[in-house]
């Protein structure tokens, strides 16, 4: 630390000749005069001290009869004062100093960290329709307001942390892996039926709230009500007095038979290629694409191009792009499906369907599908019964005559 | 029991758990290996080489020998000598 100190405000190396040489260097400490790197050097000493430290030094040199020359100065004061001329040079250190000030005073990294469920690009879009993006101004950002936003924005977020470190903005998050998103309909608490989204039999029945209208085994037709939130209520004798209205919930699993058919040609196209390549450079800024790679001169020819985006910090990206580009050559050949591939490739596109259709919930009762190969084509085609929890919510109409006798009850 | 504490005043500084360095004005010398050595409470160089450094206490004169001796830095209140010293002899 003091060494910098001495180095800003400028130091001396001293060649001190005197006779009695411990006179002047005892009358200098009795003077305060900071003194360093002291050397024996033979002839002389060598020492280093300070500027003002040089100025005190005259008296003591009168009195002890000591001579003391200047072989070197150090420090910024002599620096600035041999690179005067060199305007050029102190524009670029004031222009850096600037630069790094301009940019110290700005946010350039916003760092998220604990997000399961919302993802960062969609919180940094949000952020950026609040207004923080990345080069805001620190003090144009209130972090208890960011925070207080994004738990409005993400009711999951049970807590979250804002706090500017440097140039970067830090956001903790705390999500609620509990939490599920309401649905509308049931927050209103709407009275409402349950409806068959598909024609077919119904396999299973689980009724929670509401009056079932048809049980397992029976058949239903689309859009027919199949659990009624309209429940009667009844006297002791067994009279209608009026209805009550609820939001019908159930577990209805339908059966209904699946029509599919698949064909694909036996023969096919498909683009070879050669092995002759050519690769080039790209570069894109914005919309503009700029390639270094000449066109390919093949008749036909497939490109594969591996872009990256710069980026300045974590999720600070420059909508600047480089990467490469590489041209195959190819040619079109036609090859045939020998019938044990063709069979396979049925089968592995039906299984395909499965997948999906089991990724929805929806189960394979059974499976009538036939391949059958000919010498132009392959088919796939027949049904499947598949089993599906299928309803749809459709309010209830709420009667007047009900109403009515409700009414005359209570009067 | 040092001959300084009998006096009245040792005593005087015993009971009032005075620093020794204060109460009789005595050199602090602390030793790195053999290559620094920083002195306090000295009260002036007597002699300066590169071999040999005498140093005046308040009470007593410390020599110290050696080779490529410098005085890294010092001031009214301590001394930091550095190089290879051989011997520090109080005389």
């Amino acid at each position: 630390m003091k060494s910098w100190r001495y180095f800003f405000k400028g130091y001396l190396k001293l060649c001190l000749n005197a006779s009695h040489p411990e006179r002047f260097l005892n009358a200098c400490a009795h003077h305060r005069i900071p003194i360093w790197n002291l050397r024996n050097q033979g002839s002389c000493y060598e020492l280093h001290t300070t500027i003002s430290g040089f100025q005190q030094m005259k008296p003591i040199c009168w009195k002890t009869k000591a001579r003391v020359h200047i072989l070197k100065k150090y420090g910024m004061p002599f620096f600035f004062y041999r690179n005067k001329k060199r305007k050029a040079f102190f524009t670029g250190i004031v222009l850096a100093g600037a630069l790094l000030f301009f940019l110290s005073s700005h946010i350039w990294n916003i760092h998220i960290e604990g997000n399961l469920h919302n993802s960062t690009p969609v919180i940094l879009e949000y952020l950026e329709e609040i207004q923080i993006y990345h080069g805001i101004p620190k003090n144009q950002v209130d972090c208890a307001w960011i925070a207080q936003q994004l738990r409005k924005k993400f009711p999951d977020m049970t807590w979250v942390s804002a706090r500017i470190s440097g140039s970067r903005l830090l956001l903790e998050i705390r999500e609620n892996q509990t939490y599920q998103k309401t649905d509308p309909t049931d927050s209103l608490n709407t009275p409402c039926d349950l409806l068959a989204e598909k024609s077919g039999r119904i396999v299973s029945m689980v009724t929670r709230k509401g009056i079932p209208l048809k049980k397992p085994g029976d058949t239903c037709e689309k859009g027919e009500v199949l659990v009624s939130g309209q429940i009667p209520v009844t006297n002791d004798s067994q009279e209608l007095i009026r209805y009550a209205y609820t939001q019908a919930d159930a577990d209805i699993s339908i059966a209904y038979p699946l029509a599919y058919y698949q064909e694909f040609p036996m023969t096919f196209q498909k683009p070879v290629p050669t092995g002759n390549t050519q690769t080039g450079y790209l570069l894109q800024a914005g919309s503009y694409c700029f390639s270094l790679k000449k066109s390919p001169k093949w008749k036909q020819s497939e490109t594969i191009t591996r872009l990256h985006q710069l980026r300045l910090t974590e999720n600070f990206f420059l909508p600047f792009f480089y990467g490469t580009s590489t041209d195959y050559e190819t040619t079109t050949k036609t090859f045939r499906f020998s019938k044990t591939a063709a069979r396979q490739k049925a089968q592995k596109h039906l299984e395909l369907l499965f997948e999906t259709l089991s990724e929805k919930g929806v189960q394979i009762s059974a499976n009538h599908v036939r391949i059958e190969l000919n010498e132009s084509s392959c088919t796939a085609k027949g049904t499947l019964l598949v089993v599906e929890t299928n309803t749809a919510v459709t309010p209830v109409e709420i009667t007047e005559q009900a109403t009515e006798r409700n009414n005359s009850i209570d009067e | 029991m040092s001959p300084k504490t009998d006096t009245l005043a040792g005593r005087i500084a015993e009971s009032l758990q005075i620093p020794k360095d204060l109460a009789y004005r005595e050199p602090i010398l602390t030793m790195t290996g053999q290559r620094e050595l920083f002195i306090e409470n000295y009260k002036c160089i007597r002699q300066y080489q590169t071999t040999c450094i005498v140093i005046l206490m308040k009470q007593s004169t410390v020599k110290i020998e050696g080779t490529h001796l410098t005085i890294a830095y010092y001031n009214r209140e301590e001394i930091k000598i550095t190089g290879h010293i051989c011997s520090v002899t109080f005389l």
